[in-house]
Formats: structure tokens, sequence, C-alpha cells
């Protein structure tokens, strides 16, 4: 058996290498450039964002502090953009 | 002041952690003051990595929530008493965390260390902008399979987006196995480096000892591994720090399975 799974091993590398089909496909998945990511902050108009930003923030920080019962200054809010979607997250710390 | 440097890799598996104490052990066991950040909030295993699991009071989220000072929150080492950790919570969700708070922390560690590596999680979304928020520099790990690789691409193209420079961006291959590029099996570096147009900061083998140190949560350096491995990781490390140090070549990354090696492992399988 053994004396034959020499040959098989030979005949293997002559088909066909992991590498070369690795080194195709990478290619073709990264070769052309970066593959595709968006901005953070491509919102159309920043300024229009960043009002508004803090306009929701004021809003949330009070309303859940007057829910939680909790200092407006622990409730942190941040507001992103990602990809032409308004991310709000709000963390609360009512200890 | 404390330079910073993030792991990242978008993939999850690929060794961020264990390469993260390891560099911070090799590093600290140079003399410098290193500390480790934990950013992989919810699923933190650098200090079980590092054996400190035991030793944890406060955590990153106790610090930003302004419970305690950054510095009363550290876990120093047990042998290498110049390496902290700021370990994660793993109650807690990487939605508690902002990247101001993460610029905040980081910012006032600077001030006391002279080296700070933040383990980023998998995966490129709120954890990943934490880890990346007070960052100088990206050391991107990759394995060399096409998965890991093209999320390393990725990565590297929102680290570009983020802002930081083409040259503040490296790349450590992780688990690399030379037997397998000298048959044609696997990808080699060139191929990698090709794809991802970034420098190389260091190759580190697949090797049994990082499995072998990671359940016993000794860093490689203090675990008495073997030779080849040590000199790996004090490469990398002498290139952050600036050296011009020569990556290795395929024979230098090859485990020698001499008449010595064969003895050694015979004694430890006892």
């Amino acid at each position: 058996m053994s004396f034959f799974s020499i040959f098989t091993r030979r005949k293997r590398h002559k088909e066909s290498k992991a590498r070369d089909s690795a080194r195709e496909r990478l290619k073709s998945l990264v070769g052309n450039g970066r593959r595709m990511v968006y901005r953070i902050d491509d919102f159309e108009s920043p300024e229009e964002l960043a009002g508004k930003a803090e306009k929701i923030k004021d809003e949330i920080q009070k309303k859940a502090s007057q829910l939680f019962n909790t200092d407006e200054k622990k409730v942190k809010v941040v507001v992103e953009e990602h990809n032409g979607y308004v991310i709000i997250i709000a963390n609360i710390n009512f200890e | 002041m404390a330079k910073v440097y993030v792991l990242t890799s978008g993939k999850g598996g690929v060794g961020k952690t264990t390469l993260t104490a390891n560099l911070g052990a090799t590093m600290a066991l140079k003399g410098e003051r290193v500390a480790l950040v934990d950013a992989d909030i919810g699923l933190k295993n650098l200090d079980v990595v590092m054996g400190l699991e035991n030793r944890i009071v406060y955590t990153l989220i106790d610090v930003a929530n302004g419970k305690v000072q950054v510095f009363d929150a550290l876990v120093r080492h047990k042998q290498l008493k110049n390496l902290s950790l700021l370990p994660a919570s793993q109650i807690a969700t990487k939605e508690m965390i902002s990247p101001d708070d993460m610029k905040r922390i980081i910012g006032e560690m600077k001030e006391r260390f002279d080296y700070i590596f933040v383990d980023c999680p998998a995966g490129i979304e709120r954890g990943f902008r934490n880890a990346v928020a007070g960052a100088d520099e990206a050391l991107i790990v990759t394995t060399p399979e096409l998965p890991a690789i093209t999320d390393a691409d990725r990565v590297i193209g929102l680290l570009e987006n983020m802002g930081f420079e083409d040259e503040k961006i490296h790349l450590i291959v992780n688990r690399f196995k030379p037997h397998m590029v000298k048959n044609g099996d696997m990808l080699n570096i060139d191929d990698i480096k090709s794809a991802l147009s970034i420098e190389v900061m260091g190759i580190v083998p697949d090797s049994e000892e990082v499995i072998i140190s990671t359940n016993k949560g000794v860093p490689l350096s203090l675990n008495g591994a073997d030779s080849r491995m040590i000199k790996i990781l004090d490469g990398i490390v002498r290139r952050l720090e600036g050296e011009d140090v020569p990556i290795p070549n395929l024979n230098d990354l090859t485990e020698k399975n001499n008449l010595w090696n064969a003895i050694k492992s015979l004694f430890r399988r006892r």
C-alpha cells in the first residue's frame, strides 16, 4: 500500500497545487483593489447630521434619565452613520 | 509616551489574543513598560492566555463608567512586573463602551507605559471601532488561508478610511506552515504580501508550543519554548521598536527535526 502511495502523492503534485488555485482565487477576490468598504462619515451633509445628532442626544439623555431615574451625565449617547443608516447607541448607567 | 498597537484581523480564530500576549511578554522581557488592553468585551480571553483570570477585580467597563481609575483596574503579571493587563468584562457588551471612552482611557495609560497592545475582537462592527480608536498603528493578523486574507484586506480598507496611513498598518502572518509552502499546498509570504500590499512585520510558524503555553497560561517567552519561536517573537518585537531585522526565510521558520529535538520531546511527553 505504502509503495503505491508514493506514486499517488507524486501524481497529485503534478496535477494541481493548492497554492496555485488559492493564488488565482485570491487575485479575483482582492486583485483589483481593496474589497468594498464604506466610509463611516459619508452622510451627504455632515453638518446636518452633526446638528441632528446633538438634538437627538439631548432628547434621549433627558428621557432616559427620567425613565431610569439617573443623572443625565450617566446617559451616554453615540450617533454614527454607517452606509446610509444612522445608528444611535445609548448606554444608560443607572447603578 | 507609549506607542499603541492594535492587533486586528476581521476574522476570528487567527491568533490575535495569543499574539497580543506573547508580543507583550517578549517586549516586557526586554525591560519595556508594557500594557495589554483586552477590547474583546463579552468574549474576553486575554486574561486566560496570560494566566491572570483569577486576579481581576475591575474591568475596562468599570473604567469607562468612571467607577475606578484606569490604574486601579490594571492587573500586573505575576513574573513580569512591568507587564500589565487591562481586562475586559465578560458580562458586558461592546456597545457599553464607545470609541471616545477608549481614546480617553488609552490616552491616560500612555503616560506610564512604553508600549500598549490592544487585542481587538473579531468583526468590523462596534468592537473593532472601539479597539482601533486609541491606536497609533495597526498589526493585521492573518493566517495563510483565503477567508482570513480577504477579511484582512477589508479591515485594511476600513483602517485606511479611518485615517491610518499605509506605513502605520503592518502584517503578521500567523500559523504559517513552511512544509506546506515547500510542497506547494499553501500560499507563500509573497503571495499574501502582494495581495494585501502592506509591509510584513512578522511571520509566526504554526507550533504546538503555542497551545501548550496557552493551556498553562504562561507566555511562550516564559515557558521555555524552543529557541526558534523565541527568536521569531524577538524579531517582531525588535522590528516594532524600529530595528532593522530581516524577515526569516522558509528554512528559519522550519522546525528542525533533529536528534536533540526528538530526545527533548520524548522527555516532555513523560
